[in-house]
């Protein structure tokens, strides 16, 4: 959620550099409605119920007690979003379509499809920021 | 014993494509993206 609004935020310099945003979502086109329209965000976020995407890019699973022990980073990541106003939806995340395990990802392909940039996260805190995204971008396209 | 082995994409591979319908019911393409030129896509952790 807390990076929606990143993302929304920087959404302007990402036109600028003409580059799209695709925000992949681990559930229906609904859910991903609800989630991203919010923000402004629908037509920048993709429905993966079966979660494909995540296993075609390689994205690897979390442990149990990686979120039921938290490290420093994702308490502070955490801490972060509740500062921020958001909190974690207890309803969204037990939906069937959402692995809450499933560790995040981000990407820059470009132009026909080739990538540039990979970033598999480690943890489950292990998500650029907005800004360091935006860094990434500027210096691969 | 019959294991199946997953070939991760690496830099300068082509991205994986997804299939899918939108809110409006519309077949999309996620390779639709970077069509046109260079895309950022991000996997979000969960429906949180």
């Amino acid at each position: 959620m807390e990076s929606l609004a990143q993302l929304r935020e920087k959404l302007p310099e990402f036109e600028k550099l003409h580059v799209s945003l695709a925000c992949i979502v681990q559930g229906t086109a609904t859910d991903a409605e609800e989630l991203c329209g919010p923000f402004g965000l629908t037509p920048s976020c993709i429905p993966d119920p079966q979660k494909e995407s995540y296993a075609k890019i390689g994205l690897d699973r979390a442990k149990w007690k990686e979120l039921l022990f938290p490290s420093d980073e994702l308490r502070q990541r955490r801490k972060e979003n509740r500062d921020a106003g958001f909190s974690i939806s207890i309803t969204r995340s037990l939906k069937a379509t959402c692995d809450i395990l499933l560790l995040p990802g981000a990407a820059i392909v470009a132009r026909g499809g080739k990538i540039l940039w990979l970033h598999r996260g480690a943890n489950p805190a292990d998500l650029p920021s907005a800004n360091d995204l935006l860094e990434k971008v500027r210096q691969h396209v | 014993m019959n294991a199946t082995r997953i070939t991760q994409p690496v830099l300068g591979d082509p991205a994986p494509d997804l299939a899918f319908k939108n809110s409006a019911g519309e077949s999309r393409h996620l390779s639709s993206w970077w069509a046109d030129g260079p895309a950022l896509i991000v996997w979000l952790r969960h429906l949180g």
